[in-house]
């Protein structure tokens, strides 16, 4: 049953894709609304199946609760498993790619652009999120992350706009770069193990000898991936831009698989690397804070979303090298951090799902739609639900070792957090203002199934998901409500300030703020200069080979001297006989010898 | 003596040369015999070659020996590393010559063509099956001879041009090789191709000649295998039939300069003798120069055939840099890249060809929304140039794995950054085809269209491309399996590094 579950996880959605291709085959007209049919949303049910059974605790055979699949002729020899790690990350990202495809059925009725290549590449980005994550053989990993990476770049740029075109090219070069860079960093460690999977990269890993630059390899190659400093242009560029439901997935699930990435190699709770993890941390925090300060500038509630996945994302790395500069920090984090995965991957999810729900609001009442877009980012905060359990979770392991800065730090981070959750709810007002106004679309049923099942669901994050055995959630106590409270309190405040400034004495900021993509701006400067170098480059190479080639060519100075032997040749020609005769005799001669 | 297993190698080089013969002898006009014989004796080949692949695999010998003068043999066996070249042959050599029956028909001299190309596989196959140098240097140059008419079939100023430069080229080569051979015969006599150390007994006196002798062999097989600065060649005889540039490319030519640095360091000189000589560090060097230099100039290409080329000339360096490295991973790495290179080439340019010949799209701008009048087409070459540039799960992968598994084992770190550079490069002018073929919509009408029945283009010429790039889908999906390309390359290293 497991091992079927396993083996269907990442191939339903190919064998749901096959029709698909198909019928791209045929080259049949692709605007069909037939490509998302019942048979198209189950895409993820065998992973969310194999997720509940496992985690239903229903199925306990022996000690290890991991079930896993051999597939000895697949790649270089398939090894699938299901652990307590993975099963988080299963669970949500199964989870967000059903309701997300529920949404996506309804948000793609009536829109013209090209729906069987979006069928298509959704289910190709999905088997590959869903097999990362079941991967324990590096190869296999390898072929999910590529699959997720390459046909999400279709996703992204699914609108044509030149704006998503642009987008979607950035994207590429970032995820082509961490490709190589994981690559290198997963080939490197792989020739250095035993045996060719995740969890023997990361003994190799904490290995003292273990080489530098294979550690930097892969936290930057998966950092492209998590959202780290410098790598995270492509974030707030392709949020916007991609269809909302491929926006939910992308923030909510493939992000993730970065972090999953990290999670596996690295030598967590194996042994304390302090430089390295200090750095993690300190890269993390710029991105929570930055990231935050440079999302409220942002107009458009999906940039502001996409930022706020970078500081989010932020404060997870900060927390992750912590855990890696401290191997007796690790286990106390391990609850808290899964039980951060799951918060932000589905509340972002159901945050980003609900951006078209306030676009095309239909019949729900006013005040309850308004309760329901305040609870998933009242939730992000920190200050109810899955947000305040995880804040609590994560503060805790941090106070039982004294890591007072960072929790200082976090702190500043989630009122940053408030602020740009302010930020979204106001622009998302704007958009409900001007949506509502002539309601010419009706609420779609599919879209609203969709967001209604997501949202309990992320808010209730700690009631549901299961955990390691050996961790005890913790509860709050009402005395410390309040200092969980503060940072809400304090980026309430601040946001209110910020708004009432800015009426008061700016009308044009938005004139001068930071641009959406941020850094992405000097790097495309840079690109200009390096094409030159890189064509002058070109141009000297291919001089000199023309040289080479004319070198080759004087040869043909021989041929004025060739056809002199040819005159010669003619008196042969012409005393054949003679000439054979002369031959035979030669020949003769040799044999005699 | 006079059994099967003296006959068989023999028997698998007259499929060919007797199908040569036969085609030349009927009319021009008599296509359907022509294509009838040359499908069989394909077919007739491939069954042969299996069954040699079946026997060798049990361990039985295959050889051919005559004595040609005293001390010089003529010796064609069927040894595990021959018999893998001799099937990426014959299987490419079946869809290269169903691709031309289509891609040809109704045009003019295509007895000599067809002639010329069974002679061309024949001396492919006598290179894979040769024994010892001289025979190897036989069929090495009647390559040479019977690949010329086929570079200029068209008989343009053109492909004249790049016909002289291709003679220029290997008649070069091939005499710096001729000077290699005589010099090793003299020194050591008629050496059979084994994987002992036959020369062992030289050192350390003649070390200093040994390293000469290398130079020279290399170098004239560099120059087939197009490493830089030797490969000039290769991108001008673009100007061939799309079959002949993918029989050139993937099998053929290129593949026989390769496999001859294979036969080299292997069984001529041993790997252990070519790592204690000190031989491999400057083939690696030079491997890595010619990747580089290779995927550089493959990115300001236009024309999407000759992007091809120097794609080429980057990947089938790949195979020079597996065998320079030392140890069974990097010779694993180098071997199955000459398999999975040839299928994923042999796809990519059977699609070029497609797009020229139902499109007339030669330059890569023309490519946009090609994917929606042509998907079959489009999806092998996507396959094709995901494998190439080593994405999983195509075959490409697997090569990469070993080779940098091979590297690191070698304590050449280095290697790694230059597989990773080419692979940027190889995304770097692969995936904006990809972008275009898929992504862009179709811009105007197509050069010179024609329909070709209701599929892609006619069947002749979907189905090659379609079953190549699902070949090289599986070779590296199954890679684990046993009757994977890596499984026999494993085989053929066991033997190698046990002899």
């Amino acid at each position: 049953m497991t091992s079927l579950l396993l083996l269907l996880t990442p191939l339903w959605p190919l064998l749901l894709a096959l029709p698909l291709v198909l019928r791209l085959l045929q080259s049949e007209p692709a605007a069909s609304q037939q490509a998302f049919n019942a048979l198209w949303l189950s895409a993820p049910l065998p992973a969310l199946l194999l997720a509940l059974y496992l985690g239903s605790g229903l199925f306990e055979t022996a000690a290890n609760s991991s079930q896993q699949l051999l597939l000895p002729g697949l790649l270089l020899g398939g090894h699938w498993l299901v652990d307590e790690v993975r099963l988080v990350f299963l669970l949500m990202t199964s989870l967000l790619w059903l309701l997300a495809g529920i949404y996506a059925r309804g948000y793609m009725q009536g829109k013209p652009a090209a729906l069987n290549a979006f069928a298509l590449l959704w289910l190709l980005t999905q088997s590959g999120n869903l097999l990362l994550i079941l991967a324990e053989d590096v190869a296999s990993f390898y072929l999910g992350f590529a699959l997720m990476t390459f046909a999400g770049y279709g996703l992204v740029i699914h609108q044509r706009t030149s704006e998503a075109l642009q987008a979607g090219r950035i994207y590429l070069v970032l995820a082509v770069l961490g490709e190589a860079l994981m690559l290198a960093g997963l080939l490197g460690t792989t020739a250095r193990s035993a045996t060719p999977t995740m969890s023997q990269l990361a003994i190799t890993l904490a290995e003292p000898d273990a080489p530098l630059w294979l550690l930097t390899c892969l936290l930057l190659g998966f950092g492209v991936k998590a959202g780290l400093p410098f790598l995270h242009v492509w974030l707030p560029l392709a949020h916007p831009v991609a269809p909302t439901p491929a926006s939910a997935v992308l923030s909510g699930a493939m992000i993730k698989a970065g972090l999953l990435g990290w999670w596996l190699v690295l030598p967590l709770g194996l042994t304390s690397l302090p430089q390295t993890g200090h750095l993690l941390t300190t890269a993390g925090l710029l991105a929570a804070l930055a990231a935050a300060l440079i999302g409220i500038m942002q107009s458009r509630a999906k940039s502001v979303l996409a930022y706020s996945s970078i500081s989010q994302m932020g404060m997870i790395t900060a927390l992750l090298g912590a855990g890696l500069a401290d191997q007796h920090l690790w286990p106390l984090l391990v609850p808290a951090l899964l039980l951060f995965v799951a918060h932000h991957g589905l509340n972002k999810g159901s945050l980003f799902l609900a951006v078209g729900i306030s676009q095309h609001p239909g019949r729900l009442p006013l005040p309850l739609l308004v309760l329901l877009l305040l609870l998933p980012a009242l939730a992000l905060t920190g200050l109810l639900g899955s947000g305040l359990m995880t804040k609590w979770e994560a503060k805790s392991g941090l106070y039982q070792l004294e890591y007072t800065g960072l929790i200082n730090w976090l702190t500043l981070a989630a009122a940053g957090t408030t602020l740009l959750m302010a930020r979204y709810l106001w622009l998302l007002w704007q958009e409900y203002k001007t949506a509502s106004q002539p309601d010419q679309h009706q609420s779609n049923p599919w879209m609203l199934t969709g967001w209604l099942i997501l949202l309990p669901l992320g808010l209730l994050v700690p009631w549901w998901l299961p955990l390691p055995d050996q961790a005890q959630l913790l509860w709050p106590d009402p005395q410390n409500f309040l200092q969980l409270a503060l940072p809400v309190m304090l980026g309430s405040l601040l946001a209110l300030a910020g708004g009432w400034l800015i009426g008061r004495f700016s009308k044009d900021w938005q004139s001068r703020a930071i641009p959406g993509g941020d850094l992405v701006w000097i790097y495309l400067s840079l690109q200009q200069p390096l094409q030159h170098l890189g064509q002058k480059l070109l141009s000297a190479l291919q001089q000199a080979q023309q040289q080479v080639l004319q070198l080759a060519h004087s040869l043909s100075l021989i041929w004025p001297l060739l056809l002199r032997l040819t005159d010669r040749e003619s008196l042969l020609r012409r005393e054949a006989a003679l000439t054979f005769a002369l031959l035979l005799v030669v020949l003769a001669g040799l044999l005699l010898l | 003596m006079m059994d099967l297993h003296f006959w068989l190698p023999v028997l698998v080089l007259f499929t060919s040369l007797g199908a040569a013969a036969i085609i030349f002898w009927l009319d021009e006009n008599n296509s359907r015999m022509r294509s009838s014989i040359n499908l069989a004796a394909a077919g007739i080949k491939i069954l042969l070659v299996i069954w040699i692949l079946v026997g060798v695999s049990q361990g039985e010998v295959y050889e051919t020996r005559f004595t040609l003068l005293t001390g010089i043999d003529f010796v064609l066996r069927a040894d595990a590393l021959g018999v893998m070249f001799a099937g990426l042959s014959s299987l490419l050599w079946l869809f290269t010559t169903l691709y031309a029956i289509g891609y040809l028909e109704g045009t003019p001299n295509r007895r000599r063509f067809f002639g010329f190309f069974s002679l061309c596989v024949a001396s492919t196959l006598g290179i894979a099956f040769a024994g010892n140098l001289f025979t190897f240097l036989i069929f090495y140059e009647l390559l040479t001879l019977s690949t010329y008419p086929l570079v200029v079939h068209k008989g343009t100023d053109k492909a004249l041009r790049a016909g002289r430069l291709y003679l220029i080229y290997t008649l070069g080569g091939g005499v710096v090789l001729l000077a290699g051979v005589l010099w090793m015969h003299s020194l050591a006599g008629d050496l059979s191709f084994a994987a002992t150390g036959q020369l062992d007994a030289l050192l350390p006196e003649q070390a200093s000649t040994l390293k000469w002798i290398f130079l020279l062999l290399i170098g004239g097989l560099a120059v087939k295998a197009a490493m830089v600065p030797l490969h000039g060649w290769l991108p001008e005889a673009m100007v061939a039939p799309a079959p002949v540039s993918a029989l050139l490319h993937a099998v053929a030519v290129v593949k026989a300069g390769a496999f001859g640095i294979v036969r080299v360091v292997y069984d001529v000189y041993g790997i252990t003798l070519s790592y204690q000589l000190g031989l491999l560090l400057p083939l690696g060097i030079a491997a890595a120069i010619t990747i580089l230099y290779g995927s550089l100039r493959a990115l300001a290409q236009q024309d999407i055939k000759r992007r091809l080329a120097f794609s080429t000339v980057s990947q089938v360096s790949y195979i020079a840099l597996g065998i320079s490295l030392f140890g069974p991973a990097g010779t694993i790495g180098g071997l199955v890249h000459l398999l999975h290179q040839g299928l994923m080439k042999v796809t990519l340019f059977f699609c070029a060809g497609n797009y020229a010949e139902t499109l007339g799209i030669h330059k890569i701008q023309q490519l946009n929304g090609a994917g929606r009048r042509m998907p079959g087409t489009s999806l092998a070459f996507t396959i094709g140039a995901l494998g190439m540039i080593g994405l999983p799960p195509i075959a490409g992968f697997i090569s990469k794995w070993y080779l940098a598994t091979g590297a690191l084992h070698a304590d050449m770190d280095w290697v790694l950054l230059v597989l990773i550079l080419s692979s940027l490069m190889n995304a770097g002018y692969f995936l904006p085809l990809l972008y275009r073929i898929w992504f862009c919509p179709q811009q105007g009408e197509w050069p010179q269209e024609r329909v070709l029945g209701r599929w892609d283009t006619s069947l002749w010429l979907l189905i090659p491309p379609l079953v190549t790039a699902s070949l090289s889908l599986l070779a590296g999906l199954l890679a684990a399996s046993d009757f994977s390309p890596l499984a026999w390359v494993q085989l053929v290293t066991t033997r190698e590094y046990l002899p």
